[in-house]
């Protein structure tokens, strides 16, 4: 059974630079807080570029290979699992705000399979947009930073 | 047809200051069952009369209606009870019929019908007429008065006004319609006053320790709540026994209703078995002159507690009765329902309080001559002529089913006492209710002619009934022959010798290969020195040469001793031993398991003779020629079980045997066409009637083995295969055969015996077979001593008597009960052991000559509680020694046996006692998915609340002893502890319920399982507690299910059905507070739910509320929250919906604590203060307090642990479990484990609980991603010192706060904190910061 988690948020910065961090996935421990490690396995992220990524989340520790099959700075990125203890397709679509700000619409189909054992699926999306929602609201503080506040 | 006066009322401005006590009684009892008539008092008469007299009396009544107050009261639900209403004007309720088309009969029902149309006591008036047109002059009338508004007094003094204003002249009275205004608040000043106190102190001593219940004998299972439903007999004593009774009044200085009332006493006393009788009985009320013309209702009710033994004598017990009278007199000024209220006796629903039976005593002085009207039977040619118009008595039955039996008295016909006899329909059938009437006349007449005789010494019944039961407990006499089993047998064989008469292991054995093989054992038995009277022990496989063995043996005028080799060595050896057995009658193959010590003749190698040496009989003269055998020599020692726990030998003779062969042969029509599958034990003695009865008819025995017997499913086939006619077996054998899928076999006759039948098998069975026969008999009277055909639809009784055999229902001194009285059954005639084998004392202990009832004849006394039907069927109640009494009840546990069994799925079911609860063990049927809650629900609908099991133990099957019979000794212990465990509530809601039980009852605290009524609880504050109910729910719940369904977890679950879909605001209040304070706010730990705050809010300083959060996730699916962020978001929404601004003061145990301080931050970030934040043994929400592999097995491993906790016990189930398990079936592991250690319900709701898992799990994930910033609070923290886990002397706080850091120490560990004893120090440590001290700390 797929189960989608979505959340919407806006990040102060412009499209390109919010893209710059959220769609590369060398960046995703800087600020996801379950992402534990990322290894890129065949070059920097572009559509095909395949990638380890490692999380703790409730627990569990999990390792995935992800490939990113769409890849276009400051609009749109997309990617999915190929190798992995359950399946999921990931995908940020970034919308200019008319302050030059940007909207991010992040979607997560999963197919958590048993992985979670007894957690009811509905929990698990909660704590999927959950994680999103705090991380997210992290960076945005971050990035409201001066430049050199901000690592 | 109908016409009804359309009525428009005026609303009165305001309610009437006072409601006297016996009119709020009334209302609640009309509250609880809106539709109950039982209190309406009727008057009928018939009037011919020209019409325009009917104008006069409209008017007559119009004058009176606007006159009297009393005639238009009504009355409204007010805050405590009822309120008292008069409108100014209240237009008369009358209501025409044209009954000119309808016959007597039809008239007769229709005004029955009519006159319990209920009143709606909030719309006046409380009193109607109906009028019926029966010809041109002629009218039939009844008036209806409900009981609330107005008494039988009144309505005579109403009746003699209308004939006064008739008729023209003065009536000598002087209507009063106010004075029950001032009745009522004189009373209420009167209940006030030391005198009443000193009052209701003396009925407390003289009620006190007096039965909880009258349990009467009755036809039917007493419903969970009375219905009010009932019926009426009329009787009359003769005019001799009216003399007498006043003769014996004069002669004892008391008066007919103390003799009369004495007769009751003794009447109810053997009805129920108890010496202990209380019954209730009405007085006028009217005390004071200035009530004795005043409309209104002044009725009140006493309670006599009689005292009946049947060693006194009747003048004794009048004596007796005339004093407690006096005595229960001296309080009548106390209503009723206010000392139900101020004594609070125990509470059962399914019966009125205090009193179950009635005695009233109606007697007018004035109206005389209208006594005959009054009668329920006036007799003919009672009449009265009034203003011209002529009026005959209608007798209208009335005032039914108010208590379980009531008799009314005072009327006289043709000088002589007559009266009514009124019962409840729950539990009296019409036949029986005429027994009771006339066993009390009977009862009455017998007791007044002899005064001075002690009672048990006194016949009980009448002629008739004398007659009947003789007549009914007698068997057909049968002439015996002078044969012996053999020679019946030898003659059988004699006429068809070559047909089949044993099939047994594929082979056939015809009558001549039987008697054949007979006398080749009797031979060889004879040749081994065994003669006649010597006892042979038979042990053989299930086979025609066990038959052969059994018949050789009487053949050699020997008697058998039959050893079933499947029975323990020790057992064997112990009935070999008793019986003196001379010889073992065996085969090779059973060479193991023989009684030692026993010379052994081989069945299948009889020619090698005996092994061992047969020892001669002590006594037994040497080479002397035994007497020839007659029928009264033993016939074959039977082994039951005794209650030393060692069997005990019944001998039976041999015309007993014969005697039950011929007259079953009699009965069944069993002939030589048919053939009996044989499936009994050789060891029980029905397996004789097996064996032989086919064999006495010329038919064929098929012997079935063992193996087959015992396996429903193999059974079956071979009942289909056999082609048998007839089959015996005990209800549990046919039980299995039904749940093995069997689905009954047209041809074949069935004999049901040796254990009670249930309706729910009697109803299978009918129509699956071509007939069902119940069999009722004890060892010692041979196999059975009735029998009949079962047609459930009439119930289940034990048959008629066999041949020369009688029954007798008798009472402890050997007197034949009255029908419809319960009894012990005896049984006599030819059926009769000899006794019980070298037992002398037992058997003359059990074998009685001599009784009352039957002077010349041995009865066998039985052990059974046995009732004769008033149609002259045998009801069989149980042993007298399965009775047992709980807090006070007397509970048949047949009974409950039977509700249970009636349960869908139910297979079988057995309840015994265990620590002072009823235990129900319960098998399912095949396929069927029972849950112990649903059986326990199923069983309240039809039981009491006091017979419903406390515990429901589910089994694969019963344990069985060696005869196929339920053996009570070997169920097991019920794994699951007592429901008493479960006393805290457990939600928002019980909590909720709980505060509001601790507030309207006056009491700190009050268990889940907790009776309403048994912790002080009265019909008013019901109200109250209704009333609170539907202001906090919004759910409207009837006080009638308040009293059926009185506990705390019980209505939480009422609520909860009846609540509202939406969700709710989850913030309970455990504590109110005084108005202006603000709230302490308590957040919810890990579990979610708040009740671990309840005895901690018990010890916090009283002043200010205590209000709880419970996670959202806990009632409503789906509403977990996952992030504390979120949590204290939405929290702060309800604290502002109470309390919108601060200084809030806020709190949590453990990740409550969490919780409050990220609401604290919330609020300080909004600009709002923080007075208190308290955070009790909470670990601050850093990393290094995050356990590393918090993974959903971990959660639910301490779930489980925090499942435990209230209970003090302690459930560890390692997390690798868990995660090997997986998914349900680890949750399932742990709900079968907190089960097993009595912290959940074995039947909890699983769903529930998966709803709090989530709200759990929801918390942990919340705890685990909740990494907060340092803030500037300030924080009390509690620490629990006996906590092992070592978290830090401040439990990593000081990383977070940067204001004030206070540690207090507390007692008990991080689980044990919130807890008795601990929490009471953890409210004196929270106490100075809420600006007061604990009322611990108060002393």
């Amino acid at each position: 059974m797929t189960l989608r988690a979505e959340y919407a948020f806006d990040l102060p910065v412009a499209p390109k630079e919010a893209f710059a961090w959220l769609s590369d996935p060398a960046r995703d421990p800087e600020w996801q807080s379950a992402c534990v490690d990322t290894r890129l396995l065949n070059g920097a992220a572009r559509p095909g570029c395949r990638y380890e990524i490692t999380f703790q989340l409730i627990g569990k520790k999990m390792t995935f290979t992800v490939e990113i099959t769409e890849f276009e700075p400051g609009r749109r990125s997309r990617f999915h699992v190929v190798d992995g203890p359950f399946g999921y397709t990931g995908t940020y679509d970034y919308t200019e705000r008319a302050d030059g700000t940007t909207g991010v619409h992040w979607t997560f189909d999963v197919e958590p399979g048993d992985f979670f054992g007894i957690m009811p699926k509905s929990l698990l999306k909660k704590v999927l947009v959950s994680q999103v929602k705090k991380d997210s609201g992290k960076l945005a503080e971050r990035l409201a930073q001066p430049a050199h506040h901000r690592s | 047809m109908t016409d009804r006066t359309p009525t428009t009322i005026d609303s009165p401005a305001a309610p009437l200051p006072f409601v006297n006590a016996q009119q709020v009684g009334l209302w609640f009892i009309h509250e609880t069952d809106p539709q109950c008539s039982a209190y309406h008092i009727v008057f009928g008469a018939e009037v011919t009369a020209d019409p325009e007299l009917g104008v006069r009396v409209r008017e007559i009544l119009d004058d009176l209606m606007s006159e009297h107050d009393a005639l238009r009261v009504c009355f409204r639900p007010g805050e405590d009870g009822p309120t008292q209403w008069v409108p100014e004007s209240v237009p008369l309720d009358i209501r025409h019929t044209d009954a000119r088309g309808l016959d007597p009969q039809a008239l007769r029902d229709r005004v029955r019908t009519d006159t319990r149309i209920p009143f709606d006591l909030s719309r006046p008036p409380l009193w109607r007429v109906h009028l019926y047109r029966t010809a041109e002059r002629t009218w039939v009338f009844a008036v209806v008065m409900h009981h609330v508004a107005a008494d039988f007094w009144s309505l005579a003094l109403l009746l003699s006004e209308v004939r006064s204003r008739l008729e023209g002249v003065p009536n000598r009275f002087t209507l009063d319609g106010t004075a029950f205004a001032a009745y009522a608040e004189q009373q209420q000043r009167f209940l006030a006053t030391d005198k009443a106190r000193a009052l209701v102190d003396g009925e407390a001593t003289r009620l006190a320790d007096a039965p909880p219940g009258l349990d009467l004998y009755g036809d039917l299972p007493r419903p969970p709540a009375p219905t009010y439903d009932g019926g009426s007999v009329p009787f009359a004593l003769s005019a001799a026994a009216t003399e007498a009774v006043r003769d014996l009044a004069r002669e004892a200085s008391a008066t007919p209703y103390m003799v009369l009332l004495s007769a009751y006493f003794v009447l109810l006393s053997r009805l129920s078995g108890q010496s202990d009788v209380l019954v209730g009985t009405p007085t006028s009320g009217r005390l004071q002159r200035q009530f004795r013309d005043a409309l209104g209702n002044f009725v009140n009710t006493v309670v006599v507690r009689g005292e009946v033994d049947e060693n006194a004598t009747y003048r004794e017990v009048l004596a007796s009765t005339r004093a407690r009278t006096l005595e229960a007199m001296r309080a009548q000024e106390l209503p009723f329902p206010w000392l139900v209220r101020e004594l609070a006796p125990p509470r059962d629903p399914s019966r009125t309080p205090l009193y179950q039976a009635g005695f009233a005593w109606d007697r007018l002085p004035f109206l005389t001559d209208m006594d005959a009207f009054f009668l329920l039977d006036p007799g003919p040619g009672a009449r009265l002529d009034v203003a011209g118009a002529t009026l005959r008595p209608y007798p209208l039955p009335q005032q039914e089913g108010q208590t379980d039996l009531w008799i009314e008295m005072g009327g006289e016909r043709d000088g002589a006492f007559a009266g009514v006899l009124r019962y409840n329909t729950d539990i009296f059938e019409p036949g029986t209710a005429r027994e009771l009437a006339a066993t009390f006349v009977t009862t009455v007449q017998t007791l007044v002619q002899h005064p001075d005789e002690p009672l048990h010494r006194l016949a009980r019944g009448d002629e008739r009934q004398v007659a009947q039961l003789a007549a009914q407990g007698s068997g057909p006499v049968r002439e015996l022959p002078p044969d012996r089993l053999p020679e019946l047998f030898r003659e059988q064989a004699g006429r068809t010798p070559e047909a089949t008469a044993l099939v047994a292991d594929g082979e056939e054995w015809s009558y001549r290969r039987l008697l054949a093989e007979t006398e080749r054992v009797a031979a060889a038995l004879r040749t081994a020195g065994i003669a006649r009277g010597d006892r042979v022990a038979v042990m053989a496989e299930r086979g025609a040469p066990l038959v052969a063995a059994l018949l050789g043996v009487l053949e050699a005028d020997a008697a058998y001793v039959p050893l079933d080799p499947k029975l323990p060595v020790e057992r064997l050896a112990y009935m070999a031993e008793d019986s003196r057995a001379r010889l073992l009658l065996g085969e090779r193959s059973l060479e193991e398991n023989r009684p030692a010590g026993l010379p052994v003749l081989n069945l299948d190698d009889l020619e090698t003779g005996v092994i061992g040496t047969v020892a001669r009989e002590p006594g037994a003269g040497e080479g002397a020629e035994p007497a020839a055998p007659t029928p009264s020599d033993l016939a074959y020692i039977l082994y039951t079980s005794g209650s030393t726990g060692r069997p005990k030998g019944v001998a039976i003779p041999h015309r007993a045997l014969v005697n039950l062969l011929l007259s079953m042969r009699e009965n069944t029509g069993f002939s030589a066409s048919d053939s009996l599958l044989a499936v009994t034990t050789v060891s029980f003695d029905i397996a004789g009637l097996e064996l032989f009865m086919p064999l006495v008819a010329g038919g064929r025995v098929i012997v079935c083995d063992s193996e087959t017997a015992a396996d429903g499913a193999r059974l079956a086939a071979r009942i289909e295969d056999s082609g048998a006619t007839w089959m015996q077996a005990t209800p549990t054998s046919w039980r299995m055969l039904r749940d093995a899928g069997w689905d009954g076999c047209p041809r074949l006759n069935v004999l049901c015996g040796g254990e009670e039948l249930p309706l729910d098998l009697a109803e299978f069975l009918t129509g699956r077979v071509a007939a069902l026969h119940n069999v009722y008999g004890p060892t010692e009277t041979t196999i059975w001593s009735t029998e009949g055909r079962v047609d459930p639809a009439r119930g289940i009784d034990i048959g008629r008597p066999l041949a020369n055999t009688q029954l007798y229902v008798l009472d402890p001194q050997g007197r034949s009960v009255e029908p419809g009285f319960p009894g012990e059954l005896w049984i006599g005639g030819e059926g009769l052991a000899i006794g019980y084998w070298d037992r002398p004392e037992l058997t003359a202990e059990r074998f009685v000559t001599g009784l009352p009832a039957a002077p010349r004849q041995r009865l066998y006394r039985t052990g059974d509680r046995a009732r004769w039907t008033s149609d002259g069927r045998l009801l069989h109640h149980g042993r007298l020694d399965n009775q047992v009494k709980l807090r006070g009840y007397r509970i048949e546990l047949a009974e409950v046996e039977a509700v249970l069994q009636a349960v869908d799925g139910v297979s079988a079911a057995v309840v015994v006692v265990r620590d002072d609860r009823l235990v129900g063990y319960v098998v399912p049927e095949p396929g069927a998915e029972l849950r112990t809650a649903e059986i326990k629900s199923a069983a309240a609908v039809s039981l009491p609340q006091y017979m419903v099991p406390g515990i429901v133990v589910l089994l694969d099957e019963l344990p069985l002893t060696a005869n196929k019979k339920i053996d009570r000794n070997r169920l097991p212990a019920p794994a699951v502890t007592s429901d008493a465990t479960f006393e805290k509530p457990r939600d928002a809601t019980e909590i909720t319920l709980a505060r509001m039980w601790t507030e309207i009852l006056g009491i700190p605290e009050v268990g889940v399982h907790d009776n309403f009524f048994d912790v002080g609880g009265h019909s008013l504050l019901a109200v109250r507690l209704s009333a609170a109910v539907r202001e906090e729910w919004g759910v409207e719940i009837p006080i009638s299910e308040l009293l059926r369904q009185g506990t705390i977890a019980e209505l939480a679950t009422l609520v909860r059905r009846g609540g509202q879909e939406t969700s709710r605001t989850p913030v309970v209040t455990l504590r109110e507070g005084e108005p202006d304070s603000r709230p302490l706010f308590l957040f919810h730990p890990f579990g979610g739910t708040v009740f671990c705050y309840v005895e901690l809010t018990r010890h916090l300083p009283a002043g200010r509320a205590v209000l709880a959060v419970e996670a959202p996730g806990i009632e409503n699916v789906g509403e977990a929250e996952v992030s504390v962020e979120g949590m204290a978001t939405r929290y702060i929404e309800y604290l502002r919906e109470i309390q919108p601004t601060g200084p809030y003061a806020l709190g949590g145990w453990c990740f409550g604590g969490v919780i409050a301080y990220e609401v604290a931050g919330q609020l300080r970030a909004a600009g709002e203060e923080i007075e208190l934040l308290a955070a009790i043994d909470s670990r601050a929400p850093i990393e290094e307090n995050i356990p590393e592999t918090a993974d959903d097995a971990t959660i639910l491993s301490w779930f489980a642990r925090d499942l435990a906790v209230p209970y003090g016990k302690t459930l560890d189930i390692p997390a690798e479990d868990l995660r090997a398990l997986g998914g349900d079936a680890a949750f399932d592991h742990i709900l079968q484990r907190a089960a097993a250690l009595g912290v959940l319900a074995e039947d909890a709701d699983r769903a529930q609980i998966l709803r709090y898992f989530e709200a759990y799990l929801a918390n942990g994930i919340a705890l685990q991603t909740y990494l907060p910033e340092p803030n500037d609070l300030d924080l009390l923290l509690l620490r629990a010192v006996d906590e092992q886990v070592d978290y830090g002397p401040k439990l990593g706080w000081e990383a977070l706060i940067k204001g004030s850091l206070q540690v207090v120490d507390v007692s008990g560990d991080h689980n044990s904190v919130m807890y008795p004893p601990h929490a009471a120090v953890a409210a004196q440590a929270i106490a100075p910061h809420m600006g007061a001290h604990t009322d611990d700390a108060q002393g």
